[in-house]
């Protein structure tokens, strides 16, 4: 009868939107997160050399997130992610998406098989993040204050 | 087992067509009711879908990435709920079915595609086309269950209500007819009231029924007692009126006879009548005078009186003379027939008794002609009609001597000759009568002298005729002296007739030697004496 097939997909529909909604909005609850810690507030860095002197949020959402891989000027630019730093990491996509880190994994996995966009490269300590932004003119990292260098250029702060 | 004509299919009947009626009267409104849930459903399912491709999209279109747009639409597209989807943003658009869906007219549902990470911002457009067809389809097949699943309830409802009625009214019913079939009407024999049936409405119907046998049986009751009664009495009255011994009949108008006793039959037997159930009206072929008869009744009916009179029969046979006494009464019954009731006592016996009596009182039994009473009663008669005659007064001269010599019975032979003469000479209408001892008295029809003379001499020369007596050789004679008056012409007085008749006589009888051919006197009004003449006078 079409009647119980009909319940049957709408209870199958009905589960998957339940598991959807869960999946999104359940991680949510673990924001452990803070930008107030003992390493100061993030900020976003580009080689000193590097002719941008600021970007906007919704530039760094497009650059990091995968939709673009260039400056507002039109030259390259490559996002750098940090392996090692998970807290720095989490922090940092939490402040730019509102998402905590497992949503933004989930985000690339989903994008490895159909999407044309590409992760930012990870860099996996801190060192391996400064020494990237002084020989990569196309770099863009995120990094503590503390941690900014005079190779580096701040062009975002998360305020 | 089960009557199409009964109350249990009909019953159920009613409630299944009611039910029918009711689906193909709410079929409409549930389909439309469907439908509507339908669409309803649909367009939450189509939600439900989109929020399952939302991501994707949202993704899609942040990327601006076609693969991924594709991937979302398809998605969409897949679901037989969805006829067409596109999307569309500044840098993709997609879309599939799209056009079909326009031609059809379908609207499409409108989803905002948000920024994936700025959720303020939109980046796109879904727009999601519902395939109506599948949904009408579906809405109709939902219909169409409903209904045939409602059709089944009615079905399956009147079923059970079909052997609800017949194990819960039908059945009791049934036994209760059966049982009411059974009884015979009159008797002590009820109807049981069926189980579990004590205060329903069958137990009420078993309960009245019964009550109603109840009256049913004091009625035969009292019928039977009324009827033995009735029986009893109608055999007593039977009895009465067959054993009655005047015989009665009840008749109707036109003489057509109802009832009848045996002395009726009797009687009709006595006149050698024939055994017919109509003597015409009022009986009338039974009487020797029926106008009479039918005169005196009708005239007592008219005057509203029962009749009765003396009547002689009409006799078939010789010798049977019968008289009866009529008794006619006239009689109305309830609803308005005229009946009459007619009895008739057969008198014939009592009247020849008395018919015996007259003939002794008046008749002479020597001479068989009129005597003296009798003679009177004539000329009383004869006055009272008017007639005019002669009255002829006569004495026998020598009857003593024959008397004396010869005896009483030669002269009772005497007396007997004298009279067969005076019977014989006399014409038709005249009368003799032996006035008493020797005397006798003619009453001739005749106004003058000479036709009293003719008959007279006649009668004289009869008279004067010798004869013998069986053992005699002498002949004997006797004369007559008469003596003669007229009525009205010498008196109107019947006793100064006969006395004036007495002198002429007597003045014959005195001349009967010197003048015997005198012996014939007329009376004079003047032999009257004055005492006489002043009666006379008085009387005229």
């Amino acid at each position: 009868m079409s009647f119980f097939n009909r319940y049957l997909k709408r209870f199958l529909l009905t589960s998957v939107l339940v598991s959807n909604i869960l999946f999104i909005n359940g991680v949510r609850g673990a924001e452990s997160v803070s930008t107030d810690n003992s390493m100061g507030p993030i900020v976003v860095v580009t080689n000193s050399k590097n002719t941008v002197n600021e970007m906007n949020k919704k530039e760094l959402i497009d650059l990091f997130m995968g939709k673009y891989a260039a400056f507002s000027n039109g030259k390259q630019a490559t996002p750098i992610d940090i392996g090692e730093d998970a807290e720095l990491k989490a922090m940092f996509y939490k402040e730019l998406v509102g998402l905590p880190l497992a949503r933004v994994n989930a985000y690339w996995s989903r994008l490895k098989f159909s999407g044309r966009a590409k992760p930012p490269i990870v860099e996996q300590a801190i060192d391996d993040v400064q020494l990237r932004l002084q020989e990569d003119e196309s770099a863009v990292a995120y990094v503590y204050e503390s941690s900014v260098t005079n190779e580096m250029k701040v062009v975002y702060r998360f305020d | 087992m089960i009557n199409i004509y009964g109350l249990g299919v009909r019953f159920s009947l009613f409630l299944v067509i009611a039910s029918m009626l009711v689906v193909l009267t709410t079929a409409e409104f549930f389909y439309r009711a469907t439908y509507e849930h339908e669409i309803n459903e649909a367009n939450s399912d189509i939600e439900e879908l989109y929020q399952t491709v939302a991501a994707t999209a949202s993704i899609s279109a942040f990327l601006e990435d076609e693969d991924l747009a594709k991937e979302a639409i398809n998605g969409l597209v897949k679901s037989d709920k969805i006829l067409a989807a596109s999307i569309k943003s500044e840098a993709v658009y997609y879309q599939v079915n799209v056009t079909e869906a326009i031609n059809k007219g379908t609207k499409p549902r409108e989803f905002v595609v948000r920024h994936p990470f700025i959720p303020e911002e939109s980046l796109a457009e879904v727009n999601v086309y519902p395939n109506f067809d599948h949904i009408i389809e579906q809405a109709e097949a939902i219909s169409t269950d409903n209904n045939y699943s409602l059709y089944v309830e009615a079905i399956v409802v009147g079923v059970v209500a079909l052997i609800i009625t017949y194990y819960i009214i039908i059945a009791p019913m049934i036994r209760v007819g059966r049982s009411l079939h059974e009884i015979k009407p009159g008797t002590k024999q009820r109807i049981d009231v069926p189980d579990y049936h004590a205060k329903s409405e069958i137990g009420a119907l078993v309960r009245d029924t019964n009550q109603l046998l109840n009256k049913v049986e004091e009625q035969f009751t009292q019928e039977r007692q009324l009827r033995e009664e009735i029986q009893f009495l109608e055999k007593r009255f039977r009895m009465l009126f067959e054993n009655a011994k005047s015989a009665t009949v009840l008749m109707k108008k036109d003489g057509f006879i109802e009832l009848r006793n045996k002395a009726f039959n009797d009687l009709t037997e006595k006149i050698g009548q024939h055994d017919k159930q109509d003597y015409g009206e009022l009986l009338e072929q039974l009487f020797e005078k029926p106008h009479e008869v039918k005169g005196a009744l009708t005239e007592a009916f008219a005057r509203n009186e029962f009749a009765t009179g003396e009547y002689k029969l009409k006799s078939h046979t010789q010798d049977a003379v019968v008289w009866v006494q009529l008794i006619a009464s006239p009689l109305l019954t309830d609803d308005g027939e005229q009946y009459y009731q007619l009895t008739l006592n057969d008198i014939s016996s009592r009247k020849h008794e008395l018919q015996k009596l007259a003939l002794q009182a008046d008749f002479d039994s020597l001479t068989g002609i009129y005597n003296r009473n009798g003679g009177e009663k004539l000329i009383t008669k004869l006055v009272s009609k008017g007639h005019h005659f002669a009255l002829a007064l006569i004495d026998l001269n020598g009857f003593k001597a024959v008397n004396d010599i010869y005896g009483h019975d030669a002269g009772d032979e005497v007396l007997i000759f004298v009279a067969d003469q005076l019977k014989e000479k006399i014409r038709k209408n005249d009368v003799s009568i032996r006035w008493g001892g020797d005397e006798f008295v003619l009453l001739l029809q005749a106004e003058d002298e000479e036709s009293v003379q003719k008959v007279i001499s006649k009668v004289n020369k009869g008279v004067m005729q010798p004869f013998y007596f069986n053992d005699n050789n002498e002949p004997t004679v006797v004369s007559m002296s008469v003596g003669v008056a007229f009525y009205p012409h010498t008196t109107r007085d019947v006793d100064t007739l006969i006395k004036l008749a007495d002198i002429a006589m007597y003045k014959a009888k005195q001349n009967k030697v010197s003048a015997p051919e005198d012996y014939l006197i007329f009376a004079d009004k003047e032999q009257l004496t004055a005492k006489e003449s002043k009666q006379k006078s008085e009387v005229d």
